[in-house]
This record gives structure tokens, sequence and C-alpha cells, in this order.
């Protein structure tokens, strides 16, 4: 797009229209990788317990809090946060579990939506009277850093928070794929009343489901962090990006989240370039919606789930 | 199950009404009061600004409250919170209808007050806005709503005229050889300041806008409109934004390397300086932020550069924090003061029509305010800008280690204004260095 005033020579404005490609690629994966943390923890609690939780957004919100704070008090770089933040969003997912969700598990959708409302408001008030409504957020020693090679830039906290990423995505797929409370998480996803027969204690699977999906809430506060303020009522924007990342990705699906997230971004990306940067959010949502439509499940959905 | 839905359907409306339940108990009608609604979004994204418009119509209240009040009464403020355009609505109603206020003031953001002001008008009360700066508000034939502020083709209008008289001369440069990259928020707000008020009059100075770049404020990254600017080399980037979009926007700037030799921050984003220091440390120096007040005091009359000394020393007193040169607390406390001292005492009340006569009789020089030009308003006839403030002008400010130095318009400037700005990374200056560029009086 270019209004006004004598334009650049076009050649001028094609070499460089090319030169950038690479430098969108970098920005939309490492992007897309924060995106996919986000979203994670929501594909684990929605794909297992099958609860609709508005809150999703508004624990990363309180992660992002707890890391800022960890920050601030013992001094050290909010990654040292993971040490302390992920057993305690772990907890927390446990305690979330017993007091709510258990209770939900078996309540129509609506129920879980009142419910999980509710819940946000909860924390974005209860953040509010805590924290105030200021923007905070932390400065470490890397936070202007920029990486330069071939021509191309990345910044150093999102270098980190995509390392951090991948090391989480890596892990969570080992344990899916090869312990045994990874695959009776997998089949109590799959088959609730299958997995009750083979004797799996499918209330015991929810609740470690609920906690490691709130861990890696806890990973994505801390990578977020380092690049974003946090303030109150930042969950309810990402409660929707995330929602739209699990659904097109398929619930339930770590794969299809990651793939969710990089096409999000990628869009983002591609579309604020070469188009209008007030039409991506536009972008995505009809890309979305295109891909419902061939593929209601999403992209790695299973069509027939639980029993 | 029935038990835990119902409860959390009572957490959940306590979690929308709780904000607003304290002022309800506390603002028991009462004939000794002066009664003044405040309707500003003290929740929400918008809360830290509206946080602060509150905290200086508080101060001005408790300063007219100290000298006997108004009308020999005691002012009370009632406040409404408009977390969003639903309860901008449901609160505004409530002040006019429950809590029976006759005068409201507020709302800060353009957005809002597309739904609080048709609301005042409908119930004849007068609105008293300190920002709403969307040019369309001031042609919806709301007679009794005042705008203290500029509007947003005129503040745009102002900006552009800044590139000439300020930045063309310091790069040493001819206007219409300057690249200038305009980006904002693809609101009305933005649209009307940058796009309808900014390039309009750019356009007629014969400047060279290299790219119009309107933008979604929700994104996350903002590295792709960043590259598409940095391709077009711009020697300005006028960005005009919020708090979430404004950060975001100066840090994928400093990630992908683009370097203009001035940073234009149009609107609110650096009033929260000790944040962005925090966030961007001294990279924050150099950049040049637009706003509505924050010039020099030396040109106001000695009372009002006195009060307003009061008004800093309160500030800093009750929140252990200074103001930084200007934030929307003084947009709070200015509007308000000049409905204290040039509106209500002559009204005598608060029927509109007498307000009306009163408001049209305004005719203050730039020496009555601390804010930039005087106040004269517009008739409610004028089909354009009714109810606005005419006078109402804007400064410019350049950042320096977390203080406010207003450079421009020249009678009001207190430091010579540097350009070219070092590329990120090389911003750090001593206070000294600061020192040495003040203009001696």
């Amino acid at each position: 797009m270019h209004r006004g005033g004598p334009p650049p020579p076009l050649r001028e404005i094609e070499e460089k229209t090319v030169e950038i490609i690479p430098q969108l690629i970098i920005n939309g994966c490492l992007t897309g990788i924060s995106y996919a943390l986000m979203a994670l923890g929501l594909s684990i609690v929605f794909g297992a317990l099958g609860i609709i939780n508005f809150a999703h957004g508004d624990f990363i919100m309180l992660a992002m809090y707890g890391a800022l704070y960890v920050n601030l008090f013992l001094k050290v770089d909010p990654y040292v946060g993971l040490l302390i933040l992920t057993p305690l969003f772990f907890v927390l997912g446990i305690i979330v579990y017993k007091g709510l969700f258990k209770k939900l598990v078996d309540a129509p959708e609506e129920s879980h939506i009142i419910a999980t409302f509710g819940l946000s408001f909860v924390f974005q008030y209860g953040a509010m009277l805590l924290f105030s409504t200021d923007y905070k957020s932390v400065s470490t020693g890397y936070s202007a850093d920029v990486l330069e090679i071939w021509g191309q830039y990345i910044d150093y906290p999102h270098i980190y928070g995509a390392l951090a990423s991948i090391a989480l995505i890596i892990l969570l797929i080992l344990f899916l794929q090869y312990t045994n409370i990874g695959r009776a998480i997998r089949a109590v996803s799959e088959q609730r009343k299958g997995a009750l027969m083979i004797g799996i204690n499918v209330h015991k699977i929810y609740a470690i489901a609920t906690g490691i999906g709130l861990s890696c809430v806890a990973v994505s506060g801390i990578t977020l962090i380092t690049f974003e303020s946090v303030h109150p009522t930042i969950g309810t924007h990402l409660n929707l990006l995330c929602w739209i990342i699990v659904v097109l990705g398929g619930i339930g699906s770590v794969p299809g989240t990651i793939v969710g997230a990089l096409i999000i971004a990628m869009i983002e990306m591609l579309v604020g370039y070469y188009f209008d940067s007030t039409l991506t959010t536009f972008a995505y949502f009809i890309m979305f919606l295109a891909i419902l439509m061939v593929r209601p499940s999403g992209i790695f959905g299973i069509k027939e789930r639980r029993a | 199950m029935k038990r835990i839905l119902a409860g959390f359907m009572i957490i959940t409306m306590c979690g929308l009404f709780l904000p607003s339940l304290g002022d309800r108990v506390m603002a028991a009608p009462s004939s000794e009061d002066v009664r003044i609604g405040v309707i500003l979004p003290l929740t929400g994204p918008q809360a830290p600004i509206g946080r602060e418009v509150l905290r200086g119509i508080e101060i001005a209240t408790d300063m007219v409250n100290e000298k006997g009040g108004m009308w020999n009464k005691k002012i009370k403020l009632v406040t409404g919170d408009a977390a969003n355009t639903d309860s901008a609505r449901t609160e505004t109603e409530r002040l006019i209808t429950v809590e029976k206020v006759k005068l409201l003031i507020g709302v800060y953001s353009s957005s809002l007050a597309f739904v609080v002001h048709p609301i005042a008008h409908k119930y004849n009360v007068v609105f008293w806005e300190t920002n709403a700066i969307a040019d369309r508000l001031r042609q919806m034939g709301h007679n009794n709503t005042y705008f203290c502020g500029p509007m947003a083709s005129g503040w745009g209008e102002q900006a552009a005229d800044c590139v000439v008289e300020l930045m063309a001369p310091k790069l040493k440069m001819k206007p219409k050889d300057l690249r200038i990259a305009v980006v904002y928020q693809g609101t009305e707000w933005g649209k009307s300041l940058s796009h309808d008020g900014f390039i309009k009059r750019a356009k007629e100075l014969g400047l060279n806008i290299v790219i119009d770049a309107p933008y979604d404020p929700n994104t996350m990254d903002f590295s792709s409109l960043i590259l598409k600017i940095k391709r077009t080399n711009p020697d300005i980037v006028h960005t005009q934004n919020y708090l979430d979009d404004g950060y975001r926007l100066f840090r994928d700037a400093r990630k992908n390397g683009l370097n203009p030799k001035i940073w234009v921050a149009d609107g609110c984003p650096w009033a929260y300086v000790d944040e962005a220091f925090q966030k961007f440390g001294t990279d924050m120096n150099y950049v040049l932020d637009i706003n509505q007040v924050g010039g020099g005091i030396q040109g106001a009359d000695p009372k009002v550069q006195a009060q307003y000394r009061d008004f800093l020393k309160r500030y800093q007193n009750k929140y252990k924090q200074t103001v930084s040169g200007a934030s929307d607390v003084a947009i709070g406390f200015t509007s308000a003061i000049a409905l204290y001292e040039y509106v209500l005492p002559d009204a005598g009340s608060f029927d509109s029509d007498r307000i009306a006569k009163v408001v049209a009789s305004i005719d203050l020089p730039s020496s009555a305010t601390v804010r930039p030009g005087g106040i004269k308003f517009a008739p409610s006839t004028d089909p354009k800008r009714a109810g606005q403030n005419i006078r109402a002008g804007i400064v410019a400010r350049q950042i320096f280690n977390k203080q406010y130095y207003a450079v421009w318009p020249k009678d009001g400037a207190e430091l010579d204004a540097v350009f070219p700005i070092p590329p990120f990374g090389k911003r750090a200056i001593t206070d000294a260095e600061v020192q040495k560029l003040m203009i001696k009086e």
C-alpha cells in the first residue's frame, strides 16, 4: 500500500518486497510458537475434560503477574520463575479441577460457559484489587538485544520464548506418548467410558490433565512477560486468540495447536505486510471459518470423540 | 449442580457491579451537597487513564471545597465505571436516573463518548467532556455537551504544522523533502486525528506522506507493519496509539531496526512514562510526545500558575509520584477547574439553559489556563464543532530520562529539541546534558 507523495522506484520496492519474505517467515514462526504455547494449556484441558474454559486467558494473566513478581522480589530473570510457577500452577490446576471443573465435567456446555466466565471476572477484578489497573512489565538484560543474521533481525526475548516453547512441546509430546499417565490422558480424551471400563481413575486423570494444562499456562505467562506488558484485562483478548487456535488446529491435538498457531501468526504477518494492517483479525477469522467449513473438527481433529 | 451455578451467577454479577456498589452506598442523596457525576473507565483496559483523569478531577474538587465549595455547598463526586460501552451505557443511566445528577464530567474515550453523550442529551443533562476528541461527536446535535480539549482533526492539523515549524528546521531539510510515515489505530479516533487531520493538512502544506497505515489495535505483533514502514525509508514516523498497541509498535520497531530521524507519539501511551522506561529503558529518550497539556506554564497568569503548582504538589503528596510533566491527571484537573471557576459560579445551578448562556459568554486568553490556547466555545448552532473549545491547542514535548520538556509551540518551549534522534541502543543521555538543552528565560 502506498498513498500520498511520490512513490519510491518500482523496481526497488519489488526487490525489497521479495527480500522481506524471510524476515516475515521468521517473525511469523516466532509469534506462532508463542501463540502455540499460550493455547496449549487450553487444548489439553478442553481435549481431556471437554470443558469450555473461558477463563484460560485470565490464568495466563495470573502467570504473567507471577513471573513479574518473581522478577521484582527475587531480582532474578523471569525464567527462574519456571522453578516456582510451574509446580505452583500444577497444584492450582488440581485445586481448580476439584473445586470447579469436577462438577462441570458432566454438566451441559452452557454451564461451562457461565461458570468459567464467572471465574474470569473473579480473576480480573481480583487482579485489579491486588495489582491495580496499571500496565506492568519486566526489563531483563536481553530485553533490547537483537540478533542480526544475514540481514534478518530476531530479538532475544522471542528467541528464548521460542526455545522454551519448543522444549515444552517436545516434553509434552513425549509425556503423552510414552508415559502411562500420558496414555491415560489420551484414553479418557478419546473414550471416557472405555477408559472407565479398563479401570482408569478418570477423575484422577482429569485432575492431572488440568494441572498439566495450567503448568503450560505458567510457562506461557513467563515467556510472555519478557516481551509484553501485563494488566488485569489482558486475558480477554488472549482468550479469544487461544480459542481460535485450538478449534482451528483440532481440539485436544498438540500438533494441531502448533499448526493452528502458526497459521494464525503467518496470516497476521502476510496480511499486515502485503494488504492492510486493519484486516489481520478479519483475515484469520475468514481463514478460520473456511477451514471449519471443510473440516468442522479442525485440521487435526477427530470426528467422533468421547462416548 | 444448580447451587454451584447459582453461586457463580452471583459471583459474576458481583464482578460486574461491585465497582459501582461502593459509590451507591457512599453517595446517598443529601441536600447539603452539590452532586456531580463522573463517568470514566475505572476498570478494563483503559482504566489506568480513567483513574488518572478521576484523580485530577478529585484534586480540583478538593481545592474548591476547601475554599467553601460551590454555591455554599460542598461538591460531591458520584462515580460511574465505563469499563466498556455496555457498562458505560448502564452506568450513565444509573447516574442520571438513580443518583439524580444533573451534570456529568468524563468520559475520556471517543468510543465511550458515542454511547454516553446521547444518554446525557436524552435527559437534558449537561456533559462536560474532558478528552474525547473524535470530530463526529461535535456534529451529533447534543446541545448541552461541551468539549474542553481539542477536536481530533484540529489536533492533527496542528501536529502537521509542528512538522513544518519544528521538525524540518531541526533536520535542516525542506518540509516537502521529508518522508513521513503516518501510523495510527484504525478507529474513529485514529482516522479523525491522523487521516482527516494530520494527513489532510500535510497535503495542504505540500508534505510527502510515504505511507498511510491504519492498523488493528488488537494486533499482538506489529512486525509486518513495521517492515512495511521500514521499506518506505521514512524520516519521520508519526504514530497515534493507546497503551498496549503503542508499546507493541515501539517494541517491534526496535526489534526490526526501524530508526527514523524522529519518532512522534501522538496521543497517550507515553503519558505513563515510568512504565515506558521500565519497558524500553533509555531507548525512550528523544521520543517526541504530542499531547493537549504539559507545555511550559510561564505564560499563564501568576494565580493560575500558583494553582497548578498546588495541584502538582497535592498529587505528589497523595499518590507519592510526580505528574511527570503532564498526563491525563492534568487533563482531568484543568477540565474540572474550568468548570468550577468559569461556568458553575455564574450559572448558579445545573439548569442547562443557564449553563449554555454562561458557556457562550466565556472568552478567555491563553493566560487563563495552563493548557495551550485559551477558552472559547463554539455555539451549539455550529454544524461541525458545536460545544467545542475552539482555542484548545496541543503541545509537543521531548522525553528525556522520564521527564517531559515542552519544545513546541515556540512561545511555551522549555528545551531546544534534539533531532535527528540517535538509533535504538544509543539513546542514553545524562541529566546534565539535558540541562544544557534547556532554553534560558
